[in-house]
């Protein structure tokens, strides 16, 4: 893990808001191509949600996801991850039938990061734009094509345009020691290639000059100067926390502040104090799917109510990777969709928690019968907790909804769709980002691709 | 011709879901048993049991047999203690490589040669010049347990043995007689034929909690080659006549196996083709596997390809480069694919990432871990 580094200038050619899996990506990239670059994160370690907590002595789990969204191959491999110590398991894949169109929208979102719309010089007139592959299904309802919804992705399945919830990337692989392995390995391909990352150390506003962005303030109240600043943070943060309101044109504040959130998710980590029994081994290394009711689900989530059956992925993380356990034990997720961030009668209280909590317990008990009994510790995590430990507002791991007006060319908004944003100088990377929720890394690769354009003309 | 059942045949028909077979040595093993890759990234998470009993393996006994190992293996194993292995080469009289193997001392007068490549008659018309008595030893079962769990699913299982690296120790397991090794990658158990079943239900009983996995010979190939060895069966073919100087321990980048301080058969023919090379590895820019090509760099020959294959660890392609002299910094292409040169092992099993960084690549400009040529 890189040491806390004190500044040792603070004008650099890369600021990178966020020491997460695609602000550490973009830092790892445009070092690489000899620019200067530091990555400010308030937390005390990288990875942001890239982490494994030890949550009961000498039970490991990664509190927020099981697993990410696939990394793009060329990516991880360009990245050289697994011999940084990233070992993914295969995954067993649901469904392959969105595949080639993400990485369609993949590969559309890289070529809009190459080129440089504000070229000086270029007086052509701007051809009309292709539309962006997947906007057919932007009127197609989930349920004409699969039936299954994943909690992490929750819909109305009816409803026109959740068929693009589909496109939401398809589950990476456990890592070899949890997430904090992938982000210590990000961490290592960054701070190798040259990037500095400083922890500990809150950026509190971007500042503009002239009407480009140009430099952020730090807490410890110093100003980082930057040729491009790039935010890994979610939509609302970055411009409605790192901006004062009257910097930025009102149509432009009132739209991102229309910017819906997802159904949350709520984790339970489990300590189990035996394996459970299956006569398929196998069968104990795959998730887990109860079945739901997704549309249900998705209404109980509107109205600020947790369903009676949310959609429910168990997984027995430990079957995969013992080291998360100690001998004969094992550890176990329950994910739960659908959570609101805040109940529709008031905050998370404690008696709330723990009805959650047996919920969850029942179910898990459902999926592996006789666990109940060998239950020796467990940790609850409902949407505030991702929020306060992630800043993600609403604890959204999203970052956004996946809808038709919030998807391909429409995310997070028309014209700050693909990396760059209205404001000059200021990239947006992370889950907001057209390709937050389609794949790992990619979205802070292609904002690095278009500050590689726009800072030396490369692509 | 017939292919023969290993001792473990019959479990491996119960695993074998997708009924993926292959030969090997004669014998009919299972290619992989269900996914490739869960079966290769199983060995990184947990463990891997797979069957070694297509191996050749024979036993050399008698007075002079000292003298034999020394002139017959690149490296002399005359040298060895009782329980300990080296991993040799034997030539032919020109030099050229007839094959590779773990040359292990059982006792003071008697040998034992396990090799993925059977040279019966050459090895035993050499044992009896020297009045040396050859026995082959195949028949008995084999299996090798590779994994960061091996260790703790061997203790469950009520082995608690340690056998030293590159060697053995014997020993009576629950009533049966078996040997425990560490030759490969892992450890390595031998048995009789009539206790291979149960050997292999006791392992993957004890290993029910460790992830422990049944892999085929395709997921060992990959993992071999992941972890910077070649793969004996498939990644060179030996020279089976006896004046033929090709291949040369040079041209496989096995230079490192060769012991010059002592006389061994082939020897001028090995000192007369030339320097020392490297054996080093490749990340490949392509999806799909290079055939065997020379490497370049801006437009200068520095070596060869020797074989590449798909890492599901590394999510790319891999490979093996012999390299015959010093080269500048820089990417070096192999046709129009731009490949990078990296140390070997490409990923070692069974440690933590925090030690597998040693096999990183080096500093920003992405010379470091290049190995140098002395």
């Amino acid at each position: 893990m890189p040491e806390r580094r004190g500044l040792k200038h603070l004008r650099y050619d890369v600021c990178i808001i966020g020491a997460g899996a695609d602000g550490l990506a973009a830092a790892a990239h445009l070092a690489a191509h000899g620019l200067t670059v530091m990555v400010v994160d308030g937390a005390a370690a990288t990875g942001g949600r890239c982490v494994t907590a030890e949550f009961a002595p000498g039970f490991f789990a990664s509190p927020f996801a099981d697993e990410l969204p696939a990394i793009p191959p060329e990516i991880f491999f360009g990245l050289d991850l697994a011999r940084r110590g990233a070992i993914l398991a295969p995954c067993e894949r649901l469904s392959s039938f969105a595949d080639p169109l993400r990485m369609a929208v993949i590969a559309r979102v890289l070529a809009d990061a190459s080129c440089n719309p504000h070229k000086p010089g270029v007086f052509a007139r701007t051809p009309a734009e292709e539309p962006y592959p997947g906007e057919a299904w932007a009127s197609r309802a989930r349920a004409e094509i699969e039936s299954t919804v994943a909690p992490e992705a929750l819909c109305d399945p009816e409803l026109g345009g959740s068929a693009l919830t589909l496109l939401q990337g398809a589950p990476g692989g456990l890592v070899a020691g949890g997430l904090g392995a992938l982000g210590q390995a990000l961490a290592r391909a960054a701070s190798e290639a040259g990037a500095e990352i400083s922890l500990g150390l809150e950026v509190t506003d971007i500042r503009q000059r002239r009407g480009r962005a140009v430099a952020v303030g730090l807490s410890d109240g110093r100003e980082c100067e930057a040729r491009a600043i790039l935010s890994t943070l979610d939509l609302k943060r970055t411009f409605l926390s790192l901006f004062a309101w009257n910097e930025l044109p009102k149509p432009l504040v009132e739209r991102i502040g229309t910017f819906r959130p997802a159904p949350g998710i709520a984790r339970l980590l489990v300590a189990l104090s035996a394996v459970p029994q299956k006569p398929d081994v196998a069968q104990l290394r795959r998730p887990i799917v109860l079945a739901a009711d997704p549309e249900r689900a998705y209404h109980a989530w509107k109205s600020g109510v947790v369903s009676e059956r949310p959609p429910v992925t168990i997984r027995l993380v430990s079957a995969v990777d013992p080291s998360l356990a100690p001998d004969g034990a094992a550890v176990a997720t329950v994910t739960l969709g659908g959570i609101p961030h805040r109940p529709f009668d008031g905050p998370w209280t404690h008696d709330k928690r723990s009805k959650l909590e047996t919920l969850a317990l029942a179910l898990l008990e459902e999926a592996l019968p006789g666990t109940a009994s060998s239950v020796t510790a467990s940790e609850l995590i409902v949407p505030p907790d991702i929020e306060n430990r992630l800043g993600l507002t609403d604890g959204d791991l999203m970052g956004g909804e996946l809808s038709a007006a919030q998807m391909l060319g429409f995310r997070p908004f028309v014209q700050c769709r693909g990396t760059r944003t209205p404001v000059v100088g200021l990239y947006l990377a992370g889950p907001s980002s057209t390709l937050g929720p389609l794949a790992t890394c990619a979205s802070g690769w292609a904002a690095a691709t278009a500050i590689l354009c726009d800072l030396k003309g490369q692509p | 011709m017939s292919l023969r059942a290993t001792p473990f045949h019959a479990r491996a028909v119960e695993a074998n879901r997708l009924n993926a077979w292959e030969n090997r040595g004669g014998y009919t093993l299972a290619q992989h048993y269900g996914s490739l890759a869960e079966e290769v990234l199983a060995a990184r998470f947990g463990a891997v049991l797979a069957d070694l009993s297509w191996q050749w393996r024979a036993t050399f006994s008698g007075d002079a047999i000292e003298a034999f190992v020394a002139r017959a293996f690149t490296r002399n194993g005359a040298a060895l203690e009782p329980g300990l292995s080296l991993e040799v080469l034997w030539l032919n009289d020109a030099g050229g490589v007839r094959g590779r193997g773990h040359l292990v001392r059982l006792a003071r007068d008697r040998f034992l040669l396990v090799s993925p490549q059977e040279d019966r008659d050459w090895l035993f018309s050499a044992a009896a010049l020297y009045g040396v008595h050859c026995s082959e030893q195949s028949a008995a079962g084999m299996l090798t347990l590779i994994g960061p769990t091996a260790r703790k699913i061997l203790s469950v299982a009520g082995i608690e043995a340690e056998p030293p690296p590159c060697g053995l120790v014997h020993l009576t397991w629950r009533g049966l007689d078996i040997t425990v090794s560490r030759l490969g990658l892992g450890y390595e158990l031998w048995c009789d034929e009539d206790s291979g079943l149960i050997v292999w239900d006791r392992l993957m009983a004890a290993g029910r909690p460790f992830a422990l996995l049944p892999a085929g010979q395709a997921a060992l190939e990959t993992i071999t080659c992941e972890s910077g060895l070649l793969y004996p069966a498939g990644d060179f073919a030996p020279s089976r006549d006896g004046f033929e100087a090709e291949p040369t321990p040079q041209r496989l980048g096995l230079c490192r196996l060769m012991d010059r301080a002592h006389a061994f058969n082939g020897k001028a023919g090995f000192l007369a083709a030339g320097r020392d090379t490297v054996l080093s590895g490749l990340l490949l820019g392509v999806e799909t596997a290079v055939p065997p090509q020379t490497l370049n760099h801006c437009g200068m020959p520095i070596g060869k390809i020797l074989s590449c294959r798909y890492s599901p660890s590394l999510q790319g392609m891999i490979g093996f480069a012999i390299l015959s002299g010093s080269w500048p910094s820089g990417d070096i292409e192999a046709g129009s694919v731009r490949c990078r040169i990296v140390d070997l092992p490409f990923l070692p099993i069974g440690l933590s990432p925090d030690t597998s960084q040693s096999a990183a690549p080096g500093g920003r400009d992405g010379t470091g871990g290049r190995p140098r040529l002395t």
